[in-house]
């Protein structure tokens, strides 16, 4: 096979990587190189790339980013604004700003600075849930993995209030690309949430995030996990999340993406332990020049664990949805319980839905399904709303907000809920401006 | 004159000798070994083919050779070599075959017997040499005056190359190039026969066409074509294949089923696969690599597909509709049903190109013993289906806890007025319908047996009246030894 050289530079020498790092973590890098210089940027060839398309990365100049970039004016826009949260600031992956009040049991730290002063805490962890052999754009991670964000909670810790991690993707001079790489450990019965939002600094040129988080909820664990993608029309932000529960842990887990030249949130869970449940659900929406791509995979290792996939998409002219779901139920993972549905609306021509709702299964005694629709709003309900009175492009407004709203649900009540819902409504009120424009 | 009635003996005897002598030949055919175009040339020559004919032959076999074997379906064999088959073999002789039922394999017969099969008909199906004409010979010469009187041509494809050229080089190819993919090429190349069709416009065939019926026929090998038009306004129901269990030696069958509907025509085509599956443990058994694809060319036209696929080691099928008239309309109603060491993936795939366009699609795909069943279907909504329609629904039922069902659909929406629906499901027979009936004083493979038919109901009922009485039982049997 011919050496691919996108985005890695010419001259990166294998043997050079990480040089000055331990040996265990230069070895996962040169894994990660070996993988990627075969495989090369992901095609459409590729089953799991086949709706969307990397090729236009290599037309752009794209320089890696030094890990030198502190918040410019305004980083942070676009962001959940959530009160009483510890939060903490992400610029290409590294934190600008810790939080001091966090309580006892649970640290926040740089990956690199527990790299360099305790790596055997990072070390059982680190790579070691991802399975690279199918992951190009995540063996390029390893092999380029920046700096990123370390959550611990010690067993049996509950957080007093939510994490907010704000994650800025900066490209102030010219294109970056950026390898963010986070970890995230919650001990036997710790309990937390984490909330992050994803958005690009205001101004930056094109950007490629490319990051991986792996995260570990040893049994009894629980980690809600809230998220908000908001960047740029210019920015690409590849996201692969690998999830790995132990006895009834659970995880949920809810996205919600609004633009982005191309967002692809790769998710991956598997439930190892018995009573494990995951719940991932999620929203999305893509107006002209937007590609968002939802590809998740759970894996039922193990009997009886419970696992429930939602998510709906708006889509408008121009945009592009792509949902790929898999559910795999190992030989023995009896009783499994595995549910997944994807809806979407089109809301106008030109606009596309492509779905893939997988089932594998090798164990008889399961209950397992998916549904997939894909439609316009329905007439009816238009007219039952232009009947009373309200004008066509509310009427149509509002049932777009209720299609969503419904998914949001899934995030727990309180000014949590009400941040994401506020965000859909600026979406929606974008949308409608752009509508109205035109 | 004597003289002239002396030469005119003569030459009846040595043309006589001349025409036993050739008969002769073709039965001891058989072309060497191995694939290349001197094979290809041999079998064009063998059926007299017209150049253009073996033209397109050659030119599927260049393409065949630039192309790769599928990789991505869910089935696990051995790599199969090419150059180790024989691509052309006359039928066998009835010196080989058995002479009676006592010679053939107990287990088959018992099968028959299960069935409901007629002695006569567990001859044919048996292979036996059969000298006495049988009733279905003249059944069958019958319906053929019938339906040439009507104007419905079904004959053998390479006889269609001769009497039907124009008709055969417009449609042959036409919705299976031969560079379609890697069997099809391979079958654009070597076919041998198969089944052609064509209704005359504003007909409703007032019979089911069936290979069965063509008794020259029996043995189309293993790499048959079939091509059926149906033009304006007509309407036919095409069966092929047969409950009972037929041995075959052939391990690889490719081949390639067109279907065509003009305007408000209807092509209902309706498939029982029973090829030997191999024994317990995966050994043996057919590979059925098959590419069937229809074309819903005119307005308001109408294809439906219906399978029921219990046989083959190996299956690999996506029965397909293209639906480019507006108005048009595709069914796939499909039950595949594997067991001991059998894999399948199969489905199929439904083009919605045509305003207002419909398809539906319902699956029931039953997995027991160790065996491993995939369902891929896609659905594509291309940007000018308006108001175009689809429903899929497909539901996997496992039996026992060794064996794999898996679902992967592929859904593409590019018009915002069409519509796609998409379920599935999949479950076991649980432990209290098979007490209800056991309580009843059914027996556990009788119980199965029937509620693995309950769940494909939907799909049997559309399936011709006599061939779903048959199916029904073979449903039962294929899944023999499943249980307890």
């Amino acid at each position: 096979m011919t050496e691919t050289t996108d985005l890695i530079p010419r001259t990166l020498d294998a043997a050079a990587l990480g040089a000055d790092e331990p040996a265990w973590l230069a070895d996962l890098r040169r894994a990660g190189l070996s993988v990627y210089r075969e495989r090369g940027l992901p095609t459409v060839k590729v089953e799991a790339w086949k709706y969307t398309n990397l090729s236009g990365l290599t037309k752009i100049p794209f320089t890696q980013d030094d890990g030198a970039l502190g918040p410019s004016d305004g980083a942070g826009r676009g962001a959940l604004d959530l009160p009483d949260v510890h939060q903490v600031m992400l610029v290409n992956g590294r934190a600008v700003s810790l939080p001091g009040d966090l309580p006892a049991g649970v640290r926040m730290v740089r990956l690199s600075h527990l790299l360099a002063t305790e790596p055997e805490t990072v070390r059982p962890h680190l790579g070691q849930i991802a399975d690279l052999s199918d992951a190009p754009m995540g063996s390029l991670n390893a092999a380029l993995m920046g700096d990123g964000l370390v959550i611990l909670v010690a067993p049996g810790v509950a957080l007093d209030k939510p994490i907010h991690v704000v994650s800025v993707t900066d490209a102030p001079d010219g294109a970056r690309h950026v390898h963010p790489r986070h970890l995230v450990v919650m001990g036997e019965g710790a309990d937390a949430t984490l909330v992050e939002s994803r958005v690009t600094a205001p101004g930056a040129a094109e950007s490629l995030s490319n990051a991986v988080t792996e995260i570990r909820l040893e049994a009894r664990a629980r980690l809600r996990h809230l998220r908000l993608v908001n960047v740029a029309s210019e920015a690409v932000d590849l996201d692969l999340t690998e999830t790995t529960l132990d006895a009834d842990a659970a995880y949920d887990a809810f996205t919600l993406t609004l633009g982005g030249r191309l967002v692809r949130n790769e998710g991956r869970v598997r439930l190892r332990g018995t009573g494990a449940e995951a719940r991932l659900h999620g929203a999305y929406g893509a107006a002209e020049g937007h590609h968002i791509d939802t590809t998740l995979v759970v894996d039922h290792a193990v009997a009886d664990a419970i696992s429930d996939q939602h998510f709906k998409g708006v889509v408008d002219a121009g945009g592009r949805g792509v949902f790929q779901g898999k559910v795999i139920v190992r030989r023995d993972a009896q009783r499994t319980d595995g549910n997944q549905l994807h809806q979407a609306l089109l809301l106008a021509r030109g606009a596309e839905v492509d779905t893939k709702p997988e089932l594998e299964i090798y164990a008889d005694d399961v209950k397992c399904s998916h549904g997939a629709t894909i439609g316009e709003l329905d007439p009816d309900h238009v007219f039952y709303l232009m009947a009373r009175g309200i004008p066509e492009s509310e009427a149509r407004a509002l049932l777009v907000e209720a299609f969503l709203d419904d998914v949001v649900e899934a995030v727990p009540e309180g000014p949590l809920r009400e941040a994401f819902l506020g965000a859909v409504r600026v979406w929606q009120a974008r949308r409608h401006a752009a509508t109205w424009e035109a | 004159m004597a003289a002239t009635q002396d030469t005119m003996d003569r030459i009846a005897e040595v043309s006589g000798a001349y025409k036993y002598g050739f008969v002769t030949d073709i039965d001891s055919d058989k072309a060497p070994k191995g694939l290349n175009e001197d094979i290809i040339r041999f079998i064009s020559a063998k059926k007299a083919e017209p150049a253009w004919m073996l033209e397109w032959r050659l030119k599927a076999y260049r393409h065949w050779l630039t192309m790769t074997e599928p990789s991505w379906q869910k089935v696990d064999y051995p790599p199969i070599d090419y150059q180790d088959a024989y691509y052309y073999a006359a039928p066998k002789g009835k010196d080989d075959a058995p002479k009676s039922l006592d010679e053939v394999d107990p287990e088959l017969l018992r099968t028959y017997e299960k069935l409901g099969i007629p002695l006569k008909e567990q001859e044919m199906l048996a292979g036996v040499a059969v000298d006495a004409v049988f009733d279905s010979v003249s059944v069958a010469t019958t319906y053929k005056k019938k339906l040439e009187e009507m104007g419905v041509i079904f004959c053998p494809i390479s006889e269609a190359v001769h009497r039907f050229p124009e008709l055969v080089q417009k449609y042959l190819g036409s919705v299976v190039p031969y560079s379609d993919n890697f069997f099809a090429t391979l079958n654009s190349a070597v076919f041998t026969d198969g089944s052609f069709v064509y209704v005359p416009k504003g007909l409703r065939c007032p019979m089911e066409l069936s290979t069965y019926f063509r008794i020259n026929e029996r043995n189309t090998g293993q790499f048959e074509r079939t091509l059926i038009v149906a033009d304006e306004g007509s309407y036919v129901s095409y069966l092929e294949g047969c409950t009972a269990p037929q041995r075959d030696e052939n391990q690889l069958h490719a081949a390639v089923v067109e279907l065509v509907t003009l305007d408000d025509a209807e092509i209902k085509y309706s498939t029982v696969q029973n090829w030997y599956p191999g024994d317990e443990t995966g050994k043996g058994g057919i590979y059925n690599f098959v590419t069937k694809r229809g074309a819903c060319r005119g307005r308001n036209s109408k294809i439906m597909w219906t399978q029921v696929e219990t046989g083959s080691a190996i299956t690999w099928k996506y029965p397909s509709c293209i639906l480019q008239g507006d108005n048009s309309s595709g069914e796939f109603y499909s039950v595949a049903i594997t067991n001991g060491a059998q894999q399948a993936d199969t489905g199929t795939k439904m083009i919605h190109i045509g305003k207002n366009t419909r398809s539906r699609i319902i699956s029931k795909g039953i997995s027991a013993g160790r065996a491993d069943q995939t369902y891929r279907g896609l659905v594509r909504m291309m940007p000018k289906a308006e108001g175009a329609r689809n429903f899929t629904q497909c539901d996997s039922l496992l039996i026992g806890d060794r064996c794999g069902a898996h679902t992967v659909p592929y859904i593409e929406n590019r018009n915002p007025s069409a519509q796609v629906e998409h379920e599935a499901t999949t479950s076991r027979i649980s432990d209290e319908q098979l007490f209800y009936c056991l309580q009843r004083g059914i027996s556990e493979e009788d119980a199965v047996a029937l509620i693995v038919n309950g769940f494909c109901k939907e799909v049997l009922q559309t399936l011709p009246m006599e061939f779903a009485v048959e199916a029904q039982k073979l449903v039962g049997i294929s899944l023999e030894g499943s249980v307890g």
